[in-house]
């Protein structure tokens, strides 16, 4: 074969059908059409809201049919109006910017501490035999078991908060880190030692990367986790956050604010889980 | 190993500065020597015995015989990526190391990592403390070498499997290797893929001559690039459920120079005698 400039027409892969992004996959319709990326993302986004207008419409027409009274059942305007009126004492945003705080510290500290017990669980046969049994039987101890202890020996100022926020945001990282790096290609790590890699060089330049996928998911699912630990942290001993505000209006019976609080909730999960989401795109096009 | 008397490297680039490639030093090609080298699996399963075989530096060996008779065993145990349990192996007049650095391995798959592009793999088997740009050089010199220039860019997954194999090459000589291990780099490809890229094998060895082990299960490509064939085998040609350790059957100089045309008459009888060995009869 004569050096060729450029391979064959016949080794030449059309790319351009292959998105990477995940989500794309479908093929490109014609120009113009229903399928440009931004109008099928405004379409997505549109489909999304349908059921919580839908579910805002259920909720105002039971009120106004008065199937509960307003007490058991306020309606959205009431919420809303409850969430003004805390809005203006400054106290929602305060909850809002504590409690967030207290995720993002808990997840960060979690996450990290996951990745690294992850890592040495899944690189090391004799750390695993070693730990991963003990570490199991610790993932196996419900959350809120775990809020007297930390109550007693921190106190209910933040340490004890972020603590458990730390626990439930480390087993999801720990858990898919430590089976992601069991499980990289054994003959891509093979390659590597072949070419002089080994330790740490092994662990950033093969092992860590084509484990990122896996530990991506962990880390989404450690996001989640830290917002249900959250409320649990907030609910037994708290002045100030979202959990304080349900545990708080649930005392004296502002069913508007429990609903505002829920409707917070709900909107920070969904917003975070989507920065998280946005990064693993990044990253699945990055690593994977 | 007849070397081309022009340099291939020169004729094929339209590099305005041909001082920026004479840098690297050719790499010595170095000699392998086996010596009574045998391999028992734990459990006492014997694969290799009483291997003994020497090649010359710049020598292109091919090391043909059924599967699992020990082949790519005896590759990985010059390359360092597995131990001799009887016997020695040495390289250059000394001792195998482990993952040993004057070796260079392509593999039956191109196990490239999916998420660098073809040129950051490539650059994976430079040597050490190769300086940025000087290695940077070089990888842009081996993409061109196995006509992959334009692709420096793609990932693996975006590419075909004659072009992620001719990466996995590159990569190899990346390493400057003083012997070239070759476990069926082919194999897993198309029929016509197969013929390009053993030709393209042959024009790379002319840029950048060194010893070549090639392991492969395919008498044709034995017989078109190699300068000696070694053959393993344990005596029986029933089968491969004969669990005796194999030895090396017969090594045979291929008598006529390279290049050769394929289905060279000549060498018929060297092919029917191979494929005999190997327990195929016409």
């Amino acid at each position: 074969m004569s050096a060729p400039a450029a391979p064959p027409a016949h080794e030449q892969v059309d790319i351009s059908s292959r998105g990477t992004s995940g989500v794309d996959r479908r093929p490109p319709r014609a120009p113009g059409g229903a399928g440009t990326p931004s109008r099928r993302r405004a379409t997505r986004l549109a489909l999304g809201l349908i059921a919580p207008l839908a579910l805002l419409a259920l909720w105002q027409g039971v009120v106004s049919a008065g199937v509960y009274n307003r007490v058991q059942l306020p309606g959205p305007l009431v919420v809303a109006a409850a969430g003004g009126d805390l809005w203006e004492r400054g106290l929602l945003q305060a909850y809002i910017a504590i409690s967030t705080q207290r995720v993002v510290v808990g997840f960060v500290v979690g996450t990290a501490l996951g990745l690294a017990a992850g890592a040495v669980v899944g690189l090391s046969r004799l750390a695993d035999g070693l730990l991963a049994p003990t570490i199991g039987a610790f993932r196996a101890v419900p959350s809120l078991a775990w809020v007297p202890l930390l109550i007693l020996w921190m106190g209910i100022g933040e340490d004890s908060k972020i603590t458990l926020i730390a626990i439930g945001a480390f087993f999801p990282v720990y858990t898919t880190a430590a089976s992601a790096l069991r499980h990289v290609d054994r003959h891509l790590v093979e390659a590597g030692r072949a070419f002089g890699l080994r330790g740490v060089a092994m662990l950033l330049t093969v092992q860590l990367p084509a484990a990122v996928p896996g530990i991506i998911a962990g880390v989404r699912l450690a996001l989640a986790q830290a917002w249900l630990f959250l409320v649990a942290a907030e609910l037994i001993a708290s002045t100030m956050g979202l959990g304080f505000l349900l545990q708080d209006s649930g005392n004296n019976g502002r069913t508007d604010r429990i609903l505002l609080a829920i409707i917070v909730l709900a909107l920070l999960g969904t917003l975070t889980d989507a920065l998280v989401g946005l990064f693993e795109r990044w990253a699945l096009r990055r690593w994977a | 190993m007849t070397l081309a008397p022009t340099d291939l490297r020169h004729a094929r680039t339209a590099d305005p500065a041909p001082s920026g490639r004479a840098a690297p030093p050719a790499p010595a090609a170095h000699a392998v020597s086996l010596r009574g080298y045998g391999r028992t699996f734990p459990g006492g399963h014997a694969v290799l015995e009483g291997v003994t075989l020497d090649v010359a530096p710049g020598e292109l060996v091919a090391v043909l015989g059924a599967s699992g008779c020990g082949k790519s065993t005896l590759l990985r145990a010059v390359g360092g990526l597995d131990v001799a349990t009887a016997g020695s192996v040495e390289i250059g007049g000394s001792p195998v190391r482990p993952h040993e650095p004057r070796c260079a391995v392509a593999f039956q798959e191109p196990r490239l990592l999916p998420w660098r592009d073809m040129a950051r793999n490539v650059a994976l088997g430079l040597p050490r403390g190769t300086p940025h740009g000087a290695g940077r050089e070089r990888v842009a010199e081996l993409l061109d070498l196995v006509g992959l220039s334009g692709f420096a860019g793609h990932r693996p997954r975006s590419v075909s499997g004659g072009m992620a194999q001719r990466a996995s090459l590159a990569r190899a000589l990346a390493r400057e290797p003083g012997v070239l291990l070759l476990d069926e780099p082919f194999g897993a490809l198309d029929a016509l893929t197969r013929l390009s890229m053993q030709d393209l094998l042959l024009d790379v060895l002319d840029a950048r001559p060194t010893t070549v082990m090639l392991v492969t299960h395919d008498v044709d490509e034995a017989v078109h690039l190699a300068d000696r064939i070694v053959v393993l085998g344990n005596g029986s040609t029933t089968g491969s459920d004969d669990r005796a350790a194999a030895r090396v059957a017969s090594v045979t100089t291929v008598p006529a120079a390279r290049p050769r045309e394929r289905g060279d008459s000549g060498l018929n009888d060297l092919r029917a005698d191979l494929l005999g060995q190997l327990g195929v009869h016409r």
